[in-house]
């Protein structure tokens, strides 16, 4: 009981720093200091990179690409993102359907397994190994979760990720991140 | 090992403790073997998570975004400057004109194509060049003649025809040429006109009988 009334506390003085986006006049502002369009997308890439790279987790150069797709489909859809009432989501959401375009078409292309050919760098098996139980475990996870402890391996504060995951307070984040990080331990230590 | 001492330990993780400057954290750890192995088990995931998306990893890829957001802030617009959209009304608008206008005046029975199987090689044929020659208009000059019987006597002996078609053609031609129209009274001063068609014409016995009466009645 100690520790949840801790998170209560604590939890009062994160929602003093909330984080606020809006649209007005064509300026976007976070926690009332103006941003531009860019700034916005750089923050976006940030924010999102950890999401990508456990997406595309097999192939490094895939989650820069599943990035930059998303950043150029937001350039052309500016307007509707700035519009929006939680652009990050909106960022997310692109990405996520960008990665399911992407698997699709990979489906649609002959494997180099399937034509016998030797592969000479796979990638996620050399680099990726030591990584490769933890991977296991998150797949096994719901999206929020995967969300959540990738952004949180990538140093994102709790406000930052409750703006990716969206429809979210910070106590109900903080809680559920916890018992994400209890899981993987578990999950870990099971595997390991 | 319950729950609520899980979240003890990761809050108090998440505050900085450690085993060796956090008591309270060591007694929860030591409370239990099961605490132990959550503990170690935790410090594996949290350090592999840190690993995996943290690191130099996560800043090459941050820097490469950034650098690919610029690139496309930089590189100019593919959206032209210029409006283009009166230009190709305009465009549209000629095109449609010059279809009409070749429509309008293309000709009224259009000429099938005559298909390759349809065409067969003719022999020009030689032409022999015939020059018809025009009549040249007979004049007879007043003065020179004797009297009018005499040169139109002279002219119908030249083409073949009776004296008194030439008489007729003469008369008709140039009645006002006469004095008071009367055909015995030529003027010496005129040249007349001796009109051929008139003479292939006339029937000879109507010519003779109206220079007859002309003669006879003065008029």
């Amino acid at each position: 009981m100690e520790a949840l009334a801790n998170i209560e506390s604590r939890t009062v003085n994160k929602q003093e720093k909330f984080v606020v986006l809006r649209f007005e006049d064509n300026k976007l502002y976070k926690n009332e200091m103006e941003m531009t369009f860019k700034e916005l997308l750089e923050d976006m890439s940030k924010k999102l990179m950890p999401y990508a790279m456990f997406l595309t987790y097999k192939n490094k150069a895939d989650s820069s690409d599943l990035v930059h797709n998303t950043i150029i489909k937001l350039i052309n859809n500016k307007d509707k993102f700035l519009k929006h009432s939680k652009p990050m989501a909106y960022a997310k959401k692109i990405l996520k359907n960008n990665h399911v375009d992407n698997l699709r078409k990979q489906k649609r292309m002959v494997s180099i397994e399937g034509n016998d050919i030797p592969v000479t760098n796979d990638g996620f098996h050399q680099q990726n190994f030591e990584f490769q139980q933890m991977i296991t475990c998150l797949e096994s996870f719901n999206e929020t979760d995967q969300i959540i402890l990738s952004m949180l391996g990538a140093g994102h504060s709790y406000e930052e990720i409750q703006e990716v995951v969206s429809d979210i307070s910070l106590v109900s984040l903080r809680v559920k991140a916890n018992r994400a990080r209890i899981k993987l331990a578990k999950c870990m230590d099971r595997k390991l | 090992m319950n729950e609520e001492k899980q979240i003890q330990i990761i809050e108090l993780m998440d505050d900085g403790a450690t085993l060796e400057n956090s008591p309270k954290l060591k007694a929860l750890i030591d409370a239990s073997k099961e605490a132990k192995e959550f503990y170690e088990s935790l410090l594996v995931s949290e350090s592999m998570l840190e690993g995996f998306f943290g690191g130099e990893r996560r800043d090459q890829l941050n820097a490469k975004a950034k650098a690919f957001i610029n690139e496309q802030f930089e590189k100019p617009s593919n959206v032209s400057t210029i409006n283009f959209k009166p230009l190709i009304g305009f465009a549209i608008a000629a095109s449609l004109g010059v279809i009409a206008f070749t429509i309008v005046n293309s000709p009224s029975e259009i000429v099938e194509p005559v298909s390759s199987v349809q065409i067969a090689y003719a022999e020009p044929e030689t032409m022999i060049e015939e020059v018809i020659e025009e009549p040249q208009p007979i004049f007879v000059s007043g003065s020179e003649m004797e009297t009018l019987w005499s040169t139109a006597s002279q002219i119908a002996n030249d083409l073949g025809v009776d004296k008194y078609q030439v008489m007729y053609a003469i008369y008709e031609a140039n009645k006002d040429f006469f004095v008071n129209n009367d055909i015995n009274a030529p003027r010496a001063d005129r040249n007349y006109f001796v009109d051929l068609s008139i003479i292939e014409t006339v029937d000879v016995s109507f010519a003779a009988s109206e220079v007859k009466r002309h003669i006879f009645c003065h008029c």
